[in-house]
């Protein structure tokens, strides 16, 4: 079934590290590798992990901000990887994405109803100047503020209605695919649950599509239709939100559920689950990335790379033992498999 | 080696906070920061302040630390085992954040001298104010001596000459610098393993940027409890660390708890952190202490409207959510206040009082304190 | 659908807003205040000097009324002061006879004039390569910055000089010998800023939303970095005067007669002690004409830029 609006093949993506007199290339950050993905139309894909996992990467990858290394990204079925310039402009306005920061995301010299309607003015959807006005008032109330404060500048508002005007800008132009980069990491958690309702509301309203960006693990449950474990530029999970989340299968997935604080006295932890740091996308172990820090690793892990696979229906694991943690589990902690 | 924990039954509280006020002076106008916040930190618990943006928690904690800006007037009374600190003049100050308070922030990074060894950091306050910490590092030493000659280790003799030394040092009042760094050394490495940090001698001797974002709070933490304070206020200090990180040093925090003698004041935003280390709660709000009670208590049966919005507003990563319930409105500004309760505008159970008169603090039920109209006052 | 947000009830908002605190921090900063006055002032005059003086007075002699000083409010602890029939010469004569003040209303424009085409050259000069060195990166921006690296290596002066004698001594001649030495600073300048305002979140959304590297570069990036480069331009406004009036010091000047303040503090060295006001006066303009310049640029930052102030 591929009805997907977007969809990666096996993308890479490298940084070369430069280093010595003559700038030469030292080294790679394998900042992404081989990622397959695919958005269906409507839905919200979730993307998850910690930091240098590759989701931010791979979001900007897909949107086209930096090129891929290798692979091929399609959108509506057209392939955009190598379109450069001008040709991408027709892109951009189906693609559009909303940043973590959302004051650093507006140009502090421009009005809110400048940053409205330039896109429009990029893209020609208007043609008059009063047609581009109304636009951005009509805009502007649909994520819920109002019109007066079109003549204002960001610096006026508060983080909350400041993202809301990034997702009205991203409106602006009426693209079929969103990317949420971590919107509501920068906000108060009151505020964050008034700007998901307004995404869920739009999804609703203008049949949009988003790739949401998180590494709040009880956002994306609420957000997402599917997601997608990343660990160290890997997939290394991905299924229906429900099935990962109740039965995840990868021993990353495991941890990092287990890692989540949940805000209930009755549901405490004890002691954490995964020891040691998130590692560098510099320095990648041998065999299976998670390998060190995996309480299940065996030598097979060290020699080779576990693909990624279907452990049951619809649900892709990349590992050798794709473990049932919750069947085979006591309440906390799994009991170790033999070697 | 460390103190083992007195018997710790003592009712008296550590820290006592009444009526704290404090408004900043700034061009664009008095910013009532702290509306008069009440509050109290009792021995060997982790007490979590809760809130979001501008309702004052790190206002509070650098108030009780005395680091406010030169352009803050504060007003109320901070009591740190019965004294004043806020009557205190700016060395008497220097002197309690010296010994009896100490703080860690969110972000090590810039917090920690990129260019001085770590161990150097941690040892720095110990080396020069020996006057302050000599006899806490004596008789740790000399603790410790006891110790290895009961276990009958080799080299009794040099060890009754270090003995010997230390006493000499402790009677005379003197401790040279040679000595001081060495004790001190000892005393940072006993921590760093305290928290957890492998290898101790090796990290003892690395810069900052050797270390992982995980290390180096686990290094600040050592920083902050090498110095035994009464008080240790740690302000987001798991917030800019990745979920598998944090639930590290929550974990840390949980088995510190019974090891050393502090009491933990936890600033932070996530009510699951609370959650998970805490043992009581206040919500503050625009200012206030809006709620105060004992973990579970506070969860089982949040009292204030806005905790409860609070509560509503916040999905969970256990159970599916239907809708999440956001509190309408937003932050007020500081400036200019709503009068009355200060989250009147946007509480779903306001009347008419409440934005006439500031509701006092009052014990709803042992142990749960509430300011709001709702329950009396 | 949500709520719609209540923003916090102020008087202002908006472009008025910012006009009115802008004007309210420029109220506040006296050193701003003055050098502004001082700096219009000075242009001002420039302007209308033509109308106040008759343009054509510097190119005649009148020898009989040479180094006069007839003031009768000051007068000078130097013996034999000629003092000159008729009118009252305020800041007196020069060794040609001409009054001085008239001279130095004179050379305003003519100073104002070089140093406003140097300096805006200069920073032209400096948009156009320093932002194609920024965007373009790589090996391009390597040999821009080496090009700009060999002119600083080479003395300011020593350059104009070299420039001069090869061109020859016109008053364009010299505007190009004082360029030459000075656009390199706004190229790094406008280098600098614009590489690390092309790395900001929002440059990264406006790519996103289509925009192409033209469009962001000259409606979004160097309207948020222009404020360094306008306090860099009033600066050098001053030190471009006292760069050109040392090359005429040095014997460059195109014609001695010529109404420029150096050319008329180099005629006046050799009477220094016979007629000091021939260097005073003059000396004291480009003095006041500087500091005011200068006074101007540190206070413009302050005042102009947004972002500086939340």
């Amino acid at each position: 079934m591929t009805d997907y609006i977007v969809e990666t093949k096996a993308v890479y993506k490298w940084f070369p590290i430069k280093g010595g007199i003559l700038s030469r290339t030292v080294g790679y950050v394998k900042a992404v590798e081989d990622a397959s993905l695919g958005v269906r139309k409507g839905e919200t894909l979730g993307l998850v992990g910690e930091s240098g996992c590759g989701k931010t990467t791979l979001a900007r990858v897909i949107m086209r901000l930096i090129d891929a290394t290798e692979g091929q990204i399609y959108l509506d079925g057209e392939d955009i990887t190598r379109i450069r310039g001008r040709k991408l402009k027709p892109i951009r306005r189906k693609m559009q994405i909303v940043f973590q920061d959302p004051y650093a995301s507006l140009d502090p010299r421009q009005t809110v109803s400048s940053a409205l309607t330039e896109p429009m003015r990029i893209h020609h959807i208007v043609r008059t100047r009063s047609e581009a006005h109304n636009e951005a008032k009509r805009l502007i109330r649909v994520v819920g503020l109002n019109p007066d404060h079109l003549s204002r500048f960001p610096h006026e508002f508060s983080g909350g209605q400041r993202q809301r005007i990034a997702i009205a800008r991203a409106l602006a132009v009426e693209p079929e695919v969103v990317v949420l980069d971590e919107p509501t990491s920068s906000l108060d958690v009151s505020v964050q649950a008034q700007v998901l309702e307004l995404l869920k509301d739009l999804q609703k309203e203008f049949d949009l599509t988003y790739l949401f960006i998180s590494h709040n693990l009880s956002v994306i449950r609420y957000m997402c239709h599917r997601i997608i474990v990343m660990y160290l530029g890997k997939i290394v999970e991905e299924a229906d939100t429900l099935k990962v989340y109740d039965n995840p299968m990868h021993p990353y997935t495991f941890a990092l559920l287990s890692s989540a604080p949940i805000p209930d006295p009755e549901r405490r932890k004890g002691a954490a689950l995964l020891e040691g740091d998130v590692p560098s996308p510099i320095n990648i172990p041998s065999g299976c990335r998670f390998r060190e820090r995996c309480q299940f690793a065996t030598n097979l892990c060290s020699q080779t790379e576990p693909e990624l696979e279907a452990a049951e229906l619809q649900h892709l694991v990349r590992c050798h033992y794709k473990i049932d943690f919750v069947s085979k589990a006591t309440e906390e902690r799994p009991r170790k498999l033999p070697a | 080696m460390l103190e083992a924990p007195g018997i710790s039954e003592i009712a008296a509280p550590v820290l006592e906070v009444k009526d704290l006020r404090v408004v900043f002076h700034t061009y664009a106008g008095e910013v009532k920061a702290l509306d008069g916040v009440n509050l109290t930190l009792n021995r060997h618990e982790i007490f979590g302040i809760v809130g979001e943006s501008g309702c004052g928690k790190s206002v509070t904690a650098l108030a009780i630390a005395g680091l406010l800006p030169e352009n803050a007037s504060v007003s109320g009374q901070i009591l740190l085992d019965g004294r004043n600190l806020s009557e205190l003049g700016k060395e008497e100050m220097r002197q309690v954040r010296l010994k009896d308070v100490a703080q860690v922030f969110q972000d090590p990074m810039t917090y920690l001298n990129p260019v001085l060894q770590v161990g150097f950091q941690i040892t720095e306050a110990l080396v020069t104010e020996t006057n302050v910490y000599e006899k806490q590092m004596i008789g740790e030493r000399l603790r410790e001596l006891d110790q290895l000659e009961k276990q009958g280790t080799n080299g009794l003799q040099a060890l009754e000459q270090e003995r010997g030394k230390l006493q000499n040092a402790l009677r005379s009042g003197r401790v040279s610098k040679g000595q001081a760094r060495e004790l001190a050394r000892d005393v940072a490495l006993e921590y760093l393993k305290l928290v957890r940090l492998p290898e101790a001698e090796r990290i003892f001797k690395m810069y900052p940027f050797e270390l992982s974002g995980g290390m180096r709070q686990r290094a600040m933490i050592a920083m902050a409890l090498v110095k035994r304070p009464k008080v240790l206020l740690a302000d987001e200090i798991t917030t800019a660390l990745d979920v598998t990180v944090q639930a590290q040093i929550l974990a840390l925090l949980q088995e510190l708890k019974d090891k050393i003698d502090a009491s933990i004041v936890l600033i932070t935003h996530d009510l699951g952190v609370v959650s998970e280390v805490c043992d009581r709660v206040a919500v503050m709000y625009a200012g206030n202490v809006v709620e105060v009670a004992e973990l579970r208590e506070l969860f089982s049966n949040p009292l204030h409207p806005y905790t409860q919005g609070l509560m509503a507003a916040v999905p969970r990563p256990d159970r599916s959510t239907v809708k999440l319930q956001s509190i309408k409105g937003s932050v007020p500004d500081l400036i200019y206040p709503p009068s009355g309760c200060r989250f009147h505008p946007r509480c779903p159970k306001a009347f008419a009082a409440c934005s006439q008169r500031k509701p006092p603090l009052i014990e709803a039920t042992k142990g749960h304190y509430v300011e709001c109209l709702l329950y009396g006052g | 659908m949500t709520e719609t947000e209540e923003v916090p009830v102020k008087a202002l908002t908006g472009r008025r807003a910012e006009l009115k605190h802008a004007y309210t921090l420029y109220k506040q900063n006296p050193v701003v205040v003055a050098g502004s006055i001082i700096a219009v002032g000075s242009i001002v005059l420039a302007l209308l000097s033509n109308v106040i003086v008759n343009p054509n007075i510097w190119q005649v002699e009148q020898l009989g009324q040479r180094l006069c000083w007839n003031n009768p409010t000051f007068s000078w602890p130097v013996t034999n002061v000629f003092d000159c029939p008729g009118a009252t010469y305020p800041l007196g004569t020069d060794s040609w006879g001409r009054n001085v003040l008239q001279m130095i209303i004179l050379a305003l424009p003519l100073d104002m004039e070089i140093s406003l085409t140097i300096v805006v050259s200069a920073t032209l000069i400096g948009v156009a390569l320093g932002s194609f060195a920024a965007y373009v990166g790589g090996k391009v921006d390597e040999a821009i910055l080496r090009v700009t690296d060999i002119f600083f290596a080479l003395p300011a002066l020593v350059l104009a000089i070299v420039v001069m004698t090869i061109l020859g001594r016109t008053i364009m001649n010299l505007t190009i010998a004082v360029l030459i030495p000075w656009w390199p600073i706004y190229v790094r300048l406008i280098r600098s800023q614009v590489l690390s305002e092309k790395e900001r979140p929002y440059v990264e959304a406006l790519r996103s939303t289509g925009a192409s590297p033209v469009r962001i570069l000259f409606l979004h990036i160097l309207p948020n970095t222009i404020y360094p480069v306008i306090v860099q331009m009033t600066l050098d406004i001053g030190n471009v005067i006292l760069t050109f009036s040392a090359l005429m010091f040095l014997g460059f000047s195109p014609n001695p007669l010529l109404p420029e303040l150096g050319n008329l503090v180099t005629e006046g060295i050799s009477y220094v002690f016979t007629a000091p006001w021939l260097i005073v006066f003059p000396g004291l303009t480009i003095l006041i004409v500087v500091l005011g310049f200068n006074l101007l640029g540190d206070g413009v930052r302050d005042v102009l830029d947004p972002r500086l102030r939340r």
